[in-house]
């Protein structure tokens, strides 16, 4: 059993069930399975998954009235949210006195601040009295914190690698496509070849938006330290709610990670497949 | 000018009735793809609802260059996806028992079919966002790559990559008593 061809061939399984693959590639699975019983039966298993997954179709009950019920919901929803004459016809009114408000609160707000500098300034040498315990307090926030940080710096070396990985596989590929395109202009691989810039635009998307997660993590560490800094001084309510803010970020930015390290694996493996699809077509056409 | 156009022109120029047939037409098929999505009766009722708001509502943005029924799938498929985000918690059997509507001639094939419906449900679930759209709207709604691909934004050979992987992590996802 050639290994290689196997995989190669299972990876065609479900288009040659559904029908979705040219008539060269047809016949060289036909031949292919009759001579190799294991791709046999993993593609009856594949045929058995499909026809099981049909069968049990999600099969909602629905009750004829359900349009009816529905456009009266909709309609209900969008007139209680329509805006009312009042403020249709005040609104330049309303827009003035908000104005006003805005400056107002804004005047009251800043000669309020200024008013309360000196007893924050106590606030802060009080604490900064107790250094010991804030020590502590921030110690047992920045635990979690710094874990974080190690964790999203391995993820992100991650994320770099296979970004590398990518780009090297696409290098090697665009030379291909190259020796495919100067040589060969067939209809068959001219087909193959059309959808070489549409795939190659989908992956470039892919490593930017890698790259922001990557640059954007940086940027964040970088926050991270100013914060730091910063929290020789402020109170311990905002250094709780600094940590907080981080904390959340920081989880955000595990999920973009992990999902981008899939797809990134997902766009390998498309390549491969496209790899073996232009390496088939210039064996083809080198024998020609 | 297909069917759907008109209607949509006709809505905007202040015929209500026009977006009335378009519910009509479209509302069950919409459910149908949530419930998909959701496999709860309650929450895809919710969920229908929220889709057929946005689209009175922004009725105007939909630019005639797809057909109507793409660019509906697109916002239940980006809306199914948030609510999911947001509602981790899988159903527990109990639930799903309440919730499916399940094929058999007695209670023990119905058990039986509840329990394979339940076990495809939860691998279904623990696809990726993307590979999980592909596979409902190939498998459960029927569309061609082509319209996959429209309704999910991605390319005919990117869909066809998403729903090869899907198919292949079912499998390894799926207990061999499953399969038919």
């Amino acid at each position: 059993m050639n290994l290689s061809k196997c995989s190669k061939v299972k990876n065609l399984f479900i288009l040659f069930l559904e029908n979705e693959i040219n008539g060269t590639q047809k016949s060289q699975i036909e031949t292919h399975l009759s001579a190799c019983p294991a791709c046999r039966q993993e593609l009856e298993n594949t045929r058995k998954l499909l026809n099981t997954v049909k069968t049990y179709k999600p099969n909602p009950a629905l009750n004829p009235d359900y349009a009816a019920y529905l456009l009266q919901n909709i309609k209900h929803a969008a007139a209680q949210h329509r805006p009312s004459f009042i403020i249709t016809n005040l609104r330049p009114f309303l827009a003035g006195a908000l104005t006003c408000f805005v400056l107002l609160a804004g005047t009251y707000y800043f000669s309020r601040n200024s008013g309360t500098t000196v007893q924050e300034t106590a606030v802060t040498i009080e604490q900064n009295l107790h250094s010991a315990s804030r020590a502590e307090f921030r110690k047992s926030l920045d635990a979690n914190f710094e874990n974080n940080v190690e964790t999203l710096t391995f993820e992100t070396k991650k994320l770099n690698l296979a970004i590398a990985e990518l780009v090297r596989e696409h290098n090697a590929l665009d030379k291909r496509y190259a020796k495919l395109e100067t040589s060969l202009k067939e209809k068959q691989a001219s087909l193959a070849l059309k959808t070489h810039t549409v795939w190659k635009s989908e992956h470039a998307e892919l490593i930017k938006k890698a790259r922001e997660i990557i640059t954007s993590f940086e940027k964040l560490k970088k926050e991270e330290q100013l914060m730091e800094a910063a929290h020789e001084t402020v109170s311990f309510d905002k250094i709780a709610h600094d940590h907080e803010l981080f904390d959340k970020e920081l989880t955000a930015f595990k999920e973009e990670c992990s999902t981008c390290n899939k797809y990134l694996e997902m766009a390998k493996m498309q390549t491969n497949i496209i790899g073996s699809e232009y390496d088939r077509l210039l064996n083809t056409y080198t024998q020609k | 000018m297909n069917r759907d156009s008109t209607l949509i022109n006709d809505f905007l120029n202040g015929n209500e009735r026009a977006f009335d047939e378009l519910v009509n037409t479209y509302s069950a098929k919409s459910f149908r793809l949530i419930y998909s999505f959701v496999y709860k009766h309650h929450d895809a009722q919710d969920l229908n609802q929220e889709l057929w708001l946005l689209v009175y509502r922004n009725l105007k943005y939909f630019k005639h260059q797809a057909q109507f029924y793409t660019w509906l799938y697109r916002i239940a498929v980006n809306l199914c996806n948030r609510f999911l985000q947001k509602n981790k918690t899988r159903l527990s059997p109990e639930e799903f028992t309440a919730n499916t509507t399940v094929f058999g001639t007695n209670p023990d094939e119905i058990t039986q079919n509840n329990d394979t419906m339940r076990k495809i449900y939860s691998a279904v679930a623990c696809l990726p966002e993307k590979q999980r759209a592909v596979f409902i709207l190939r498998n459960y709604q029927n569309l061609s790559y082509e319209e996959i691909s429209g309704i999910i934004n991605i390319s005919v050979g990117s869909a066809k990559t998403n729903h090869c992987y899907a198919v292949k992590t079912l499998q390894n996802l799926l207990p061999k008593d499953v399969i038919l």
